[in-house]
């Protein structure tokens, strides 16, 4: 009985580990990783573990077969959780000390880490977008501020949708046709000749590049369901930002607008 | 523009969205670095080869060597390093005219920047998995060669 609730406890343990890795965007590969060395280092060494972006399923399936499942509903970008999580669980690999209690206890303080304020992450990333407009040729002065500008409530706004609505693509289609017109009232009063450079640069934190990567990657290294859904992911959220841009600027240039 | 100017720029670009993703405070710098090593590669190979495809996956190979030496150095997962490294070479300028080229009813134009866009994603993708499976490879033949 009691080896059954040991048992339990380090397969709860490797299950929520999993979990924060999924959530805060590690690679399948590692997540499926460490689950097994979690369960290995414990001495249950029949787990097999099953990763998909929307789901972990972990199950024993010798002896008693005891299976636990979590679905994971929102995924975002968080390093410095992936790595304490990864320090975490090379921790409790190497020491036979940690007991799955302490070890829930460790994951729910990092869960709770706060590394970076709120204010500044979004300056950042109104910085970082008026620097990658300017990188790809829009380098003067009114482009860099007015990209600032929008790509800093462009996030606001991504975010706030993201909480009402929770659906990515739809919380990328609201902003990339703000971003858009934006862009084009920037045009029309005479701040900017061209939209191009502020758009491409504000919708760089939404662009699902490193999704749409990770989705490949994971393709060819034979995590199929895994990969085919986060490429399909990136696929969708890309389109949407496609509409989203190409809404506001159809619009414009059907009422006689030009660039 | 030249180099230098390219490097500054994608540089700060990088720093900016690595604080985006939260990287790390101690791995912010190697992080910016790394992703204006990247963006320099693929102008300096852009400029002599004038092959966007081979320019990608060299400079996405390239980094992702880096960043699992940086990995390995730091004591952090490489996918801490190699996200901010290949984002200068996300194609958001070729998707941007894609959209153009479509809603201005120009489709010639817009396949080929489309799958050009496709192309790039492959790529990327390919030079950073080469030598995650190389590093993989070493982890396990280290591990036999410890267990025989």
């Amino acid at each position: 009985m009691d080896k059954d609730k040991y048992k339990k406890d380090i397969l709860r343990l490797a299950l929520f580990t999993g979990e924060l890795m999924l959530s805060n965007g590690a690679e399948t590969y590692r997540v499926e990783d460490s689950i097994v060395r979690i369960c290995k280092s414990r001495g249950f060494n029949h787990v097999n573990v099953f990763t998909s972006p929307t789901a972990i399923i972990i199950s024993d399936e010798r002896f008693d077969g005891y299976t636990f499942m979590k679905v994971i509903k929102s995924r975002k970008i968080n390093l410095e959780k992936v790595s304490l999580i990864n320090d975490f669980s090379r921790k409790f690999v190497s020491n036979q000390d940690i007991s799955a209690e302490e070890g829930t206890e460790i994951l729910i303080d990092i869960n709770k880490k706060v590394s970076y304020n709120k204010n500044l992450i979004y300056l950042s990333t109104g910085l970082g977008s008026a620097f990658f407009a300017a990188m790809l040729g829009g380098d003067n002065i009114l482009t860099f501020l007015s990209t600032i500008f929008t790509a800093f409530i462009g996030g606001i706004i991504f975010d706030k949708i993201m909480l009402l609505s929770s659906i990515p693509a739809f919380s990328s289609l609201i902003t990339s046709s703000f971003i858009a017109l934006i862009g084009v009232i920037f045009v029309q009063i005479g701040i900017l000749d061209t939209p191009r450079m502020l758009i491409v640069g504000s919708i760089m934190p939404l662009l699902p590049g490193v999704a749409f990567i990770k989705g490949i990657r994971d393709l060819i290294s034979g995590d199929l369901i895994s990969g085919v859904s986060r490429a399909f992911d990136a696929t969708m959220t890309a389109v949407s930002i496609a509409c989203g841009v190409g809404l506001v600027l159809d619009i414009y240039l059907r009422f006689g607008g030009n660039f | 523009m030249d180099l230098l100017t390219n490097f500054l720029y994608s540089f700060m670009a990088t720093l900016c969205f690595s604080i985006h993703w939260h990287v790390p405070k101690n791995s912010l710098i190697p992080s910016g670095v790394n992703g204006a090593i990247s963006w320099t590669i693929y102008k300096i190979l852009i400029s002599y080869t004038s092959n966007i495809i081979l320019s990608n996956f060299i400079a996405a190979f390239v980094v992702s060597f880096i960043s699992e030496i940086l990995a390995r150095k730091l004591k952090q997962p490489a996918i801490v390093f190699v996200i901010p490294g290949i984002i200068p070479l996300v194609p958001g300028l070729s998707m941007y005219n894609t959209t153009l080229n479509l809603i201005q009813q120009d489709y010639d134009l817009a396949i080929s920047t489309g799958a050009n866009v496709i192309f790039i994603g492959g790529s990327i993708a390919l030079g950073v998995l080469i030598v995650t499976s190389i590093g993989k490879t070493i982890n396990n033949y280290k591990s036999m060669k410890n267990k025989f």
